[in-house]
């Protein structure tokens, strides 16, 4: 074999790949979006790319205003079945003027892909109200320990994001970050930006084929993700499993949060510092979560430790900037929860219901009805 | 997994860029040591490099003093430093213990916290390269060529283990005399390896999933989930080998190979004449034959082979499973060297080649359940294999 053909040939066929992966990154994948599947994570290989979250947000006919909504998975509507989430039960609420797209996620947090979307409409000078969740301590999930750390990097290098410069002074040096996760996702999206593997590589896996053996699809693997459904357990189903995990365990995770230190706070509160925009925090209604009374009320005090922490919170991040923070929770049963913390049917109902009048004067104020 | 990371795309795009650019060989070899000082800095941290310049120190003033005595005390340096930075905890948990007036815990607690990496292959190579100064050979005198031998990436964190006789004259022909041609045989090499990698990580998120049903499927799988951990072990090995043979393909310098075909292996011997190469003559070389090797009659031949095999399993991990894999594969071949000179007259036919082909690999499958497996779970999956 000649090496000047075989260099010729590598060039050649890594620039049409990567032409591919430019051509083809604003194709939908998704068709009726309603929110991310479960198997949307790395463990399973697919990890969708800022330019997808563009694309969803454009298949949309244009509204007053855009509510994005994102954060961990008690917004994904884990413990609702994909026909009865919450943020459907929101939409109706709202009316056509409004459009709400849910990109929380599990093991999400309020600083990846719902924030990076909002951003996105912002620096389009489009109308967006930001909905995202934070525990009775911590809002901002930390970029180095994230799940989706890659969308910020993403949504970065595309310069999706608003100017903020503690944030863009970390993003730039990441690449020489001393956490080996931080400096690879960092360098791994800046090779993508040039090259376009992984929009090249979602869309071969959604469409055609998994490229790889996961233990979450197991036999199915190698199908292709448009062939999978995840419609999420029914009411029915739902209802008859709840609270039927480790009872102690969970007793003591809902123990060692009702009894967390203020530090923790306070740490939380530097993060969201460096990594949230005051002008994204000005459009951002928070939802602080609480735990299921089921388990709260077989703690004595425990309870009252949560809400008042959720209140010292609550307090704290509208000092920082946040156009709204919320506690919709405090009056939950426990027939309102599917688990210890995520919502079952009824409790996603009572927050979609609490949360709309709240959306729709926050987009008065904002002047996106005018 | 360091070859797998976005990290060491942009450092190994970046050295070769360069490296190909500079035409100078100084230049090339001096760049070849600064990317090596690099990469074990930035993989393994300043303390791991720290340990492999200071032991590189010790080897290459004790070698040029050429004096018995303190090429001795040479070698015990590096052995003492695999041990300790290896095994310390493994032998004081495991052996020490009932007898220490302290915890498992407050001997970790003085043990380094970071293995430095690559120490296995390095430390063989400082051992391999004193052995053989001792024994006669010329010692290195450049530094540069020196510090290449040690601090060549490729090889540093998964072997092939080099020889020095062989290392520094393929380095020189290397920065010399690279060809585009070597370039694209070394990455041909290296996608090669990318695809065995491929291959094995696929194989290793199916054996998980498939371990704990085991016990309900049917014999004829479990057979095949026995096979599919063997080929995993040898698609991760070997790829890994590739990449670091790629590599060093690309810079035009020509290392060792590790595998060939083993699974093609009609005996236990011939297997680990095929199989990991690299270390299984070091092993033969400075383990097995000075303990005597085949020249001190049959028992003492098959307590050397059974001595060498496990501190060969012990050398892949520093637990009970990886000495107990070792003396299996001591045993087998013991009682494959007793049958070959039982047999020595007779030319094996078809039959009797197809016969031992399959015993062996039935012989090495089951060794690898031990290798993959702390020994209970790994003796429960081998009576999996033959009891419904």
């Amino acid at each position: 074999m000649k090496p000047i053909p075989f260099f010729l040939g590598l060039v050649i066929g890594l620039f049409s790949l990567s032409i591919v992966g430019w051509s083809i990154q604003n194709t939908p994948l998704a068709q009726s979006f309603v929110r991310f599947h479960t198997y949307n994570n790395a463990e399973a290989g697919f990890l969708t790319t800022a330019a997808e979250l563009a694309t969803i947000i454009d298949q949309q006919p244009p509204p007053r205003a855009y509510i994005i909504v994102g954060g961990s998975s008690v917004l994904n509507g884990v413990g609702q079945s994909r026909d009865l989430v919450w943020t459907r039960r929101l939409q109706n609420l709202l009316g056509k003027d409004f459009v709400v797209l849910n990109f929380a996620n599990r093991a999400g947090g309020p600083i990846d892909f719902g924030s990076v979307a909002a951003e996105m409409l912002l620096r389009q000078h489009r109308p967006v109200i930001y909905v995202a969740d934070a525990n009775e301590t911590v809002y901002a999930n930390n970029p180095r320990t994230s799940f989706y750390r890659h969308m910020l990097f993403d949504g970065w290098l595309r310069s999706y994001l608003l100017p903020w410069p503690p944030r863009d002074a970390y993003l730039r040096w990441a690449a020489f970050d001393g956490a080996e996760g931080v400096r690879n996702v960092a360098l791994g999206e800046w090779l993508n930006s040039f090259l376009r593997f992984n929009e090249l590589w979602n869309y071969i896996t959604f469409n055609f084929v998994g490229l790889q053996w996961n233990n979450m699809m197991t036999a199915k693997s190698f199908s292709p993700f448009r062939r999978r459904s995840d419609p999420g357990a029914s009411p029915e189903v739902s209802r008859t499993t709840r609270y039927t995990g480790n009872n102690d365990a969970e007793l003591a995770t809902v123990a060692s949060q009702a009894g967390r230190p203020i530090e923790r706070m306070i740490a939380s509160a530097s993060l969201t510092e460096q990594f949230v925009p005051l002008q994204l925090r000005s459009i951002t209604l928070v939802v602080v979560d609480l735990l299921s009374p089921y388990y709260l009320d077989l703690l004595p005090g425990s309870r009252e430790a949560l809400l008042a922490r959720a209140t010292e919170q609550q307090t704290a991040m509208q000092k920082m900037g946040f156009n709204k923070v919320m506690i919709p929770a405090k009056d939950f049963t426990a027939d309102d929860y599917a688990d210890r913390v995520h919502l079952s049917v009824e409790g996603g109902d009572k927050m979609a219901a609490a949360l709309a009048p709240v959306v729709r004067q926050m987009a008065s104020d904002l002047g996106y009805l005018r | 997994m360091i070859f797998l990371t976005y990290d060491f795309v942009w450092f190994a795009l970046t050295f070769l860029g360069v490296y190909s650019l500079t035409r100078w060989p100084q230049a090339r070899l001096l760049l070849l040591i600064a990317a090596g000082v690099w990469f074990q800095a930035i993989y393994g941290g300043v303390a791991s490099l720290s340990i492999v310049l200071i032991l590189s120190a010790i080897s290459y003033a004790a070698a040029r003093t050429e004096n018995k005595t303190v090429i001795c005390i040479g070698i015990a340096a590096c052995v003492v430093t695999l041990l300790y930075c290896k095994y310390m905890l493994f032998l004081a948990s495991s052996l020490l213990a009932p007898f220490l007036p302290v915890s498992t815990g407050a001997i970790e607690s003085w043990l380094p916290s970071v293995i430095p990496l690559g120490i296995s292959f390095f430390t063989f190579e400082f051992v391999h390269y004193l052995v053989d100064v001792y024994r006669g050979d010329t010692p290195v005198r450049s530094i540069r060529d020196f510090g290449s031998f040690i601090l060549f990436w490729p090889t540093m964190i998964s072997g092939p283990i080099k020889r020095y006789q062989q290392f520094i004259p393929a380095m020189h022909h290397g920065i010399k005399a690279r060809s585009s041609s070597d370039a694209m045989q070394g990455l041909i090499r290296v996608a090669i390896g990318l695809t065995k990698k491929w291959g094995a990580d696929n194989l290793t998120g199916l054996i998980n999933y498939a371990e704990p049903h085991l016990h309900q499927q049917p014999l004829a799988l479990r057979w095949i989930f026995l096979i599919a951990i063997a080929a995993r072990i040898l698609l991760d090995f070997s790829g890994y080998s590739d990449m670091a043979i790629g590599y060093a393909k690309v810079m035009g310098i020509t290392v060792p190979e590790n595998f060939n075909w083993p699974y093609l292996a009609r005996s236990p011997i011939e297997f680990w004449q095929r199989w990991h190469m690299s270390l299984s003559l070091w092993i033969r070389d400075y383990v097995y034959i000075p303990l005597g090797g085949n020249r001190l009659g049959v028992p003492r031949r098959i307590i050397n082979a059974l001595a060498a095999m496990t501190i060969c399993g012990l050398w892949h991990g520093a637990a009970w499973n990886f000495a107990v894999w070792g003396f299996y594969h001591g045993i087998g071949l013991a009682t494959a060297t007793g049958l070959q000179r039982a047999f020595s007259e007779t030319t094996p036919g078809p039959v009797v080649s197809f016969a031992g082909w399959l015993a062996t690999m039935i012989f090495v499958s089951v060794g690898w359940l031990l290798f993959f497996y702390p020994i209970d779970k790994a003796v429960t999956i081998a009576k999996m294999l033959v009891i419904p």
